[in-house]
């Protein structure tokens, strides 16, 4: 496999004219690694996941490409992504319990993508289906396959969801917020089944979170975004320690952190999100920006290499010059 | 918000059909009138736009009082339907227990009954009265009202400012109008658009079979009782009454939908 | 063994289908239950009719026998008992199929009904399997069709359809096929070709409720958040509208028909009074009419006990599509 490359991914609204609503996106990861795409409500990550999912809601057009696995084909319209849909990409939704028909079993739910595709013979579907259950932890697997989903928790119809987002070997999982449904407790223990499973297998993990903490500590590679347009990129240990863009910064230093010393305010970020669908061309961060210039109102900042990772800020990016 | 093509034509369809009843009962005249003179007369004949019934009647001046007959009867069984209807549900959802309990099973019974021959057997035991007509149309109206409001209350009722309200001092029917009733507005209408529709079709059909509003009221069913007999030779009158009839009814629907569509699509119908 | 699952995973299919036959009988019990009470509900309000407007007997004579006469034959009919006891031989006679002889016929009551009854059921079978078949038929294709055109066409004709009234359709039925064209007879019941004309008439309008609720039904599942996440795993479009939205829709949709079918019971009054039809309507004018009050009393109950079986009926065929009914939720919280 080789892994997934997007490049300039964007999703437009309506005829065009403008600023694309997200993008341009460029992101490339190998074989078994994840990459988390970090950003607060409304940042487009959603828009973003639909758009690699080829599933975008009407009016909204799709461009750039995306190459996943190890066939030479490149994908770039919304129809052929979909199509890859339970084939080469897998998809894990937030919502476990939306995830599932509520008037059939589990089990046939889990087979019923591979099977209907022809992938495989509804009997080997069942035995992977075993399979994957007892290695996300269910000790009775045949047994769960015969439940129906208002029998399940939350935590295990997540689990079941990922199993079946697996069984047809996808070369990309796709993660929206996979844990946000869950109890705290369990979020770890299924972050670390998903990014143990994608790494054995060589699927590229494609995390969406708004959690930076989560993100940080099972991705290879961090995405952050910022008004449907990518801020900052780069390995996830650089990002986190060494954070360039003003966005980042202040995202970290929001983040809170259990047991910290004395009773320091919680930091925000003051004003609100801006909303994708803008007509002019600037920054979209300037309005909430410490570092903020003229020219920052004039156009959109490009993504430029700076020491090992990608930054959208020309501030920054001067002042690194200089130094 | 939107305006939908639903909304115009049904509102559109309502408004002809009022002007359409003004106008052709000054040009028909009054419809008690008879002209023994043309009885069962083809439409067009001089005098008679929409032709006469067998006693002479005219069916232009019949037709358009008896849009009006129906409207007030729609707007009564709505208004009844909804006074009721909202008043069981307030009740039910406030004081929950065996009431609540008691009245929602009435409410499931009433609806699994098939109106139509209780209204008939009804029918046996009371009178010619527009009152009571209502009245019975009513019986079936108010069950969606109820599960509205009921529901209403029971979401309403543990929130914040129902709570604030009670402690800064406001007593229980204030809450109620100031507060939780507001809140049905929007569904209610839609509600009230579609079961005027029904209402019509009651009366008619119970006018229709000599049990609902007979002469002296002036009622479309009873037109198309008299045009049934004479279907043969003088199919006017049963047409006209029916166009007029379904017309209303399909105006009353589409304003519904598009009261729907209008208030956005989190509007339920409360219709279980 | 993955951090955090404990072994509560294990207690599940043998336990799970035990308290699923025992949560299915527990809901037949309770559905059952319900019927009866509404049966008996329905009884008593037939009981309550007669007596609405004070002795029976003087509904009977309406208005032109002497007193003393009206007296006498309150006694005969047993009117002047006290009404508990009335109503408790009542109940007996209802349990045992009795209601009493026709005061026109001089028959009992139950024999007319019944003779009746077969020939409203008939056209109620048509009817309604017609409307089933064409709505569900209509309704799939507006949700399946990809440039929207069936949907486009269906949405104002079903709603148009909807507001016409049954027998305003009979009348011109019969104005067209029957009376000029003479295509079709337009009386009484002799043969099939005379179940065409009644049946269209009820069928129309009931067609056109099912198929909007249908088409509703489907497109609020097909545009769910369950069926986004059908197609995240590659159904397509029509494999989600086929086999799930259908499914999704069925439960509220069948409770809908049952309810259309009881209300349809009493419901062909006027149509079969149109068509000269000898069923249940016409026999309920007929008396109402005459005043026969007993034939008034069994037809109501026997309609109740109409009404009864099919919402019954809907119960069963919501048990079976749903397979929640009686499957609790296992393990804990995790």
């Amino acid at each position: 496999m080789n892994g997934l490359s997007v490049s300039d991914l964007t999703v437009v609204r309506g005829s065009g004219a403008g600023p694309p609503a997200i993008g341009p996106i460029s992101l490339s990861a190998e074989p078994g690694k994840a990459v988390g795409i970090v950003g607060e409500t409304g940042a487009g990550k959603t828009l973003t996941l639909r758009a690699l999912m080829g599933l975008l809601p009407a009016g909204f057009q799709l461009g750039g490409s995306v190459h996943l696995g190890n066939d030479e084909h490149v994908y770039r319209t919304e129809e052929e992504l979909r199509r890859q849909l339970g084939r080469a990409i897998g998809v894990v939704l937030q919502n476990p319990f939306t995830a599932f028909d509520p008037l059939k079993s589990v089990g046939s739910q889990i087979v019923e993508g591979v099977v209907r595709r022809r992938l495989t013979s509804r009997s080997a579907a069942r035995a992977r289906a075993v399979e994957l259950l007892e290695q996300m932890g269910f000790t009775h697997a045949d047994d769960v396959m015969r439940l129906f989903p208002s029998q399940l928790s939350g935590g295990m119809a997540q689990r079941i969801a990922i199993a079946m987002a697996l069984m047809p070997h996808p070369a990309v999982l796709l993660a929206d917020e996979p844990t946000s449904a869950l109890d705290a407790t369990l979020r770890l223990g299924v972050l670390e089944l998903i990014c143990r499973f994608t790494a054995a297998t060589g699927a590229v993990l494609v995390i969406i979170s708004h959690d930076l903490r989560l993100i940080g500590r099972f991705c290879d590679t961090i995405v952050v975004m910022y008004g449907g347009r990518v801020v900052e990129a780069g390995p996830a240990k650089e990002l986190l320690e060494h954070p360039r863009h003003p966005y980042t910064r202040a995202l970290i230093a929001c983040t809170p952190t259990i047991g910290a010393r004395g009773k320091q305010p919680l930091a925000s970020i003051p004003g609100s999100p801006p909303s994708l669908f803008q007509s002019e061309h600037r920054c979209r961060f300037a309005p909430r920006c410490p570092l903020v210039e003229d020219a920052c109102w004039l156009e959109e900042p490009p993504l430029v290499p700076l020491s090992g990772v990608r930054v959208a800020c020309p501030v920054v990016s001067r002042e690194a010059v200089h130094r | 918000m939107k305006v939908s093509g639903s909304l115009v034509a049904g509102g559109g369809i309502l408004v002809f059909m009022v002007v359409f009843s003004i106008v052709g009962s000054i040009v028909g005249g009054s419809p008690a009138k008879q002209d023994f003179a043309s009885i069962l007369a083809r439409p067009g004949t001089a005098g008679h736009l929409l032709g006469t019934d067998p006693l002479g009647r005219d069916v232009l001046a019949w037709v358009s009082m008896g849009i009006r007959t129906s409207l007030e009867v729609a707007l009564g069984v709505v208004c009844l339907s909804a006074l009721v209807g909202c008043t069981i549900g307030v009740v039910a959802g406030f004081t929950r227990g065996w009431l609540d309990v008691v009245l929602m099973r009435l409410a499931d019974i009433q609806l699994s009954i098939p109106p139509l021959p209780l209204f008939i057997a009804a029918s046996a035991v009371v009178v010619n009265s527009m009152t009571t007509l209502i009245i019975l149309v009513s019986i079936v109206g108010w069950v969606p009202y109820a599960r509205l409001t009921r529901a209403r209350v029971l979401s309403q009722r543990e929130r914040g400012y129902v709570m604030a309200a009670r402690l800064a001092g406001r007593r229980r029917p204030a809450i109620i109008f100031l507060h939780i009733l507001p809140g049905i507005r929007t569904e209610a209408i839609v509600l009230a658009s579609l079961q005027a529709g029904v209402a019509l079709l009651w009366e008619a059909g119970l006018s229709f079979l000599g049990l609902g509003l007979q002469p002296p009221y002036v009622s479309l069913g009873f037109l198309m009782s008299e045009g049934k007999e004479v279907l043969a030779q003088a199919w006017w009158v049963a047409t006209f009454p029916g166009v007029a009839l379904a017309l209303l009814v399909v105006g009353f629907n589409l304003t519904g939908d598009g009261m729907r569509d209008f208030f956005g699509s989190d509007v339920a119908t409360g219709n279980g | 063994m993955v951090a955090g699952v404990t072994p509560g995973d294990v207690l599940i299919e043998r336990a799970s289908r035990a308290s699923r036959r025992n949560g299915v009988l527990l809901y037949l019990a309770g559905r059952l239950a319900a019927g009866i009470f509404v049966l008996f509900g329905a009884i008593t309000i037939s009981f309550l009719l007669i007596h609405a407007t004070g002795n029976p007997a003087t509904v009977l004579a309406g208005g032109s026998l002497p007193a003393a006469q009206v007296h006498a034959l309150s006694q005969q009919l047993g009117y002047n008992r006290p009404l508990l006891s009335q109503y408790g031989s009542y109940i007996v006679g209802v349990l045992r199929g009795q209601f009493g002889v026709s005061f026109r016929y001089g028959t009992p009551a139950i024999d007319s009904v019944m003779t009746a009854l077969p020939n409203t059921l008939a056209l109620i079978g048509v009817s309604l399997s017609a409307a089933l078949v064409l709505s569900i038929a209509i309704a799939v294709s507006s949700v399946l069709s990809r440039k929207g055109w069936a949907d486009r066409f269906w949405r104002p004709v079903v709603l148009v359809l909807q507001g016409i009234p049954d027998f305003w359709i009979a009348l011109i039925l019969v104005l067209v096929l029957a009376v000029h064209l003479h295509l079709l007879p337009s009386l009484g019941f002799a043969g099939p070709e005379t179940l065409i004309m009644p049946c269209v008439a009820l069928t129309v309008p009931m067609l056109a409720s099912f198929t909007r609720l249908l088409r509703a039904n489907l497109l609020d599942f097909t545009n769910s958040d369950i069926a986004f996440a059908l197609r995240a795993r590659g159904l397509t479009r029509r494999e989600i509208v086929l086999g799930h939205s259908f499914r999704n829709a069925m439960a509220t949709f069948v409770s809908f028909v049952a309810l259309q079918a009881g209300w349809l019971i009493g419901g062909t009054v006027i149509v079969e009074t149109i068509f000269a039809w000898p069923g249940i309507g016409t026999l309920l004018i007929s008396a109402v009419l005459a005043r026969d009050l007993t034939v008034i009393q069994a037809i109501v109950v026997v309609i109740a006990v109409a009404f009864t079986v099919f919402n019954l009926l809907a119960d069963l065929a919501v048990l079976w599509l749903d397979p929640r009914i009686g499957r609790p939720a296992v393990g804990a919280s995790r």
